[in-house]
């Protein structure tokens, strides 16, 4: 049974496993990586408490394919991992995009690159997220700051996958995913479902409407579907015509792109200010305090950071003197934030940057802002 | 029933030639028109299925296991039938 | 099931395999296993990785899954445990399966993984133009080892009747009736069933080795098949055989040890399986 609706105090992790299985998760795969395992750990004891499968792989690569497998049979499906397992499963990423399979891949960023800092934060995986893998395809991820969000946008991911067919990934970082605090669990909480197959019809597996998203022909149902990685046209059938893998390349990101008024969301906060930070999970909490003090400078939290939301932004840009983008990586979310800006006639668009593990200081934002 | 190369699958791989133990299929020697030299079926009558007449009764099925391309069928209205009205 | 193109997409006939391409043959030992067998086509979910033998779930008429190089037996694995009454049947190759899947390959033998798994290895990567494999034999001649192969190759059977596979045979493409037995008893077994089935390629490991016609491989496969029960004449293990360019075949392990779905529906239920109750 989910969570009765109420009040909880929880690690941010544990919240993301009561979200999973509030989002109606099945099947769970996963090795275990700090800062991620207690959430392996947590649906190891739930999910078989609610008839659901956990199995721990042999290394990453097992988990995700095995993930895959189990939403091709209808099942909805996560795995949990850091920096390097994110790094490993990125060709089956890659492989759930072009075939279209709902999953969800949570990634509590750890300090990096390589083994790098495997228990303090960072937020260095998320040009990765959406590039990790070769080839065009779009991709939904989400950025938890706090431990409700943990539990909302856990539901999210599985609600995005699910509807778009695309892989969602959360990307949490060891401060959130380890941190301690109260969330409250809702009494409706709307969980959607992947728009399953009717017909019989099996030659055309991959046909779309204007949604652009195809209906997900399920195995076991007699559609004699054929997935596969290679391009494809709506039988499932191998092509390599360069019209077809146009057609393919071009749909599998506007599905995407085009629903992302329903994707991207965001928060903004001291709505007339001028000055205004950006930013997304950890140090989105400093910066609620250094604008609670300062009216003055706004706030837009990224809670969707894939497809980055250019409205959000743009809007911001529009009518601010200046722009502050606080990040624990050396600029990405900034890359995209600063070219945005600039497009609204805003240039003054600077990065605070930490890489060693910290999250910001509200003093030091508030120090950042003054020399601006 | 007499066996028969369908040359619109054949790929002239000739496995069906020595996998036959009576040796009733023969390398051929005409280009198809997909480029290949399908194989020919000399000795029909030696086949230990020419007596059958259905092929849910074959004894012997080695050329249409071996053959990868499924390029080899039964022809059930040749053989037996066609000897009998014949006679 | 009356017909092969009752189970095969004569769609997309004929097949891109090369002439003399022993692929073939085993797909239709498959079809007259499966059709012997009297399976449900609409309850059976095919799995392949990448690779001239992975392209078989493509022209069968059932949901088939075409999954990235070597992870088709971790796909398997999801797909067996989420949904038991499907029948999962894995198509792979030497290098898809122990090669780059060699890790997938151990550890879904270990659990028991109620898959059926159909390893076509044919000593080389075909699909890639010819390079040597983790079977290619010692001293022959690839793209990659133009100079002759210095390692030496796997044993695939035993490797899996070592990781506690249920079920393990193999045979060559000149064996049509024990494939097709074999292939009966793996499909039907609960748990990991591996059949092996050594296979020419001529056109990319053939034309180097001196056997570009196909004929020349088939005499090839005959003198390098050693049967189970006479390889104890050689006085040699059955790795070192392998070593020496000889494979036994036959049925290596036939046991009934419990499967991996059978142990997931125990711990769900609470209750522990008899033993041999696999």
């Amino acid at each position: 049974m989910r969570l009765e609706a109420g009040t909880y105090f929880m690690q941010g992790n544990d919240a993301c496993v009561e979200g999973a299985i509030a989002a109606g998760i099945r099947f769970f795969a996963g090795y275990p990586i700090t800062p991620s395992t207690e959430i392996a750990e947590g649906l190891a004891e739930r999910l078989p408490q609610e008839g659901g499968i956990f199995i721990q792989m042999e290394d990453e690569i097992a988990s995700i394919s095995a993930v895959i497998g189990s939403s091709w049979v209808g099942a909805k499906a996560m795995t949990a991992t850091s920096g390097p397992g994110f790094s490993l499963m990125q060709e089956n990423i890659g492989y759930a995009a072009m075939t279209e399979t709902p999953l969800v891949i949570v990634d509590v960023m750890r300090g990096g690159p390589s083994t790098g800092l495997p228990t303090l934060p960072s937020q260095g995986d998320v040009m990765q997220a959406k590039f990790g893998s070769h080839g065009d395809y779009e991709v939904v991820a989400l950025a938890p700051a706090t431990v409700q969000d943990m539990f909302d946008l856990t539901i999210k991911a599985f609600n995005l996958s699910e509807t778009y067919r695309v892989p969602a990934i959360v990307l949490s970082d060891a401060e959130v995913g380890h941190m301690r605090g109260k969330f409250t669990v809702p009494r409706d909480i709307e969980v959607l479902e992947r728009r399953m197959r009717a017909d019989k019809v099996w030659h055309d597996g991959f046909a779309y409407d204007e949604s652009l998203v195809p209906r997900f022909p399920v195995f076991g149902r007699g559609f004699r579907v054929h997935v596969t990685g290679i391009s494809h046209d709506i039988a499932g059938y191998p092509r390599n015509e360069p019209e077809v893998h146009e057609e393919l390349v071009r749909r599998l990101t506007e599905k995407v792109l085009k629903h992302r008024d329903r994707i991207c969301i965001t928060e903004r906060y001291n709505e007339d200010a001028d000055r205004f930070i950006v930013t997304y999970g950890s140090p989105t909490l400093s910066a609620m305090e250094v604008i609670a003090n300062n009216p003055s400078i706004g706030l837009l939290q990224l809670k969707t950071v894939w497809p980055i939301p250019e409205d959000a932004i743009k809007d911001v840009a529009k009518d601010a003197k200046e722009i502050v983008v606080l990040e624990m990586n050396m600029g990405q979310v900034f890359r995209e934030v600063e070219r945005l800006a600039c497009k609204e006639g805003c240039r003054n668009v600077r990065l605070l940057s930490k890489v060693g593990g910290e999250v910001h200081a509200p003093e030091e934002i508030v120090h950042f802002l003054r020399r601006g | 029933m007499e066996i028969r190369v369908n040359p619109e699958y054949c790929k002239g791989c000739r496995l069906c030639v020595i996998v036959c133990p009576r040796r009733v299929i023969e390398e051929g020697t005409e280009l198809s028109e997909k480029g290949y030299v399908p194989p020919m079926v000399a000795h029909p009558e030696k086949c230990a299925n020419w007596k059958r007449t259905s092929k849910k009764k074959a004894v012997c099925e080695m050329c249409i296991l071996t053959c990868p391309d499924h390029a080899l069928e039964w022809d059930e209205k040749v053989g037996v039938q066609q000897e009998a009205a014949e006679q | 099931m009356e017909d092969f193109f009752d189970l095969y997409r004569k769609d997309r006939w004929p097949t891109i395999f090369c002439p003399g391409c022993g692929i073939g043959t085993v797909m239709n030992c498959f079809y007259r296993a499966f059709s012997e067998l009297g399976m449900d086509q609409d309850k059976v979910v095919f799995v392949s990785g990448v690779g001239c033998s992975s392209r078989i779930p493509g022209y069968i008429r059932a949901d088939s899954i075409h999954t990235t190089h070597g992870r088709a037996l971790a796909v398997a694995t999801g797909l067996s445990l989420s949904n038991p009454d499907l029948k999962v049947i894995v198509f792979t190759g030497d290098g898809d399966l122990g090669a780059i899947g060699g890790n997938h390959f151990i550890h879904s033998s270990r659990r028991n993984a109620d898959m059926t798994v159909l390893c076509i290895n044919n000593n080389i990567y075909g699909m890639t133009g010819g390079q040597a494999s983790t079977t290619t034999p010692h001293n022959a001649f690839s793209t990659t080892t133009p100079y002759g192969n210095m390692e030496f190759p796997f044993d695939l059977a035993e490797l899996a009747v070592t990781a506690g596979a249920n079920y393990v045979a193999r045979w060559t493409v000149r064996n049509v009736k024990e494939l097709i037995g074999s292939m009966k008893k793996a499909l039907v077994k609960n748990g990991f069933s591996f059949v092996e089935v050594a296979s020419p390629c001529p056109t990319g490991f053939g034309r180097r080795n001196k056997m570009a016609d196909p004929r020349q491989m088939y005499e090839w496969l005959k003198i390098k098949s050693v049967r189970k029960e006479k390889s104890e004449l050689w006085r040699m293990d059955p790795v070192d055989l392998n070593i020496r360019g000889q494979i036994t075949i036959g049925e290596f392990v036939d046991r009934s040890r419990p499967s991996l779905g059978l142990m997931l529906k125990s711990m769900l239920d609470g209750e522990k399986p008899e033993d041999g109750e696999g």
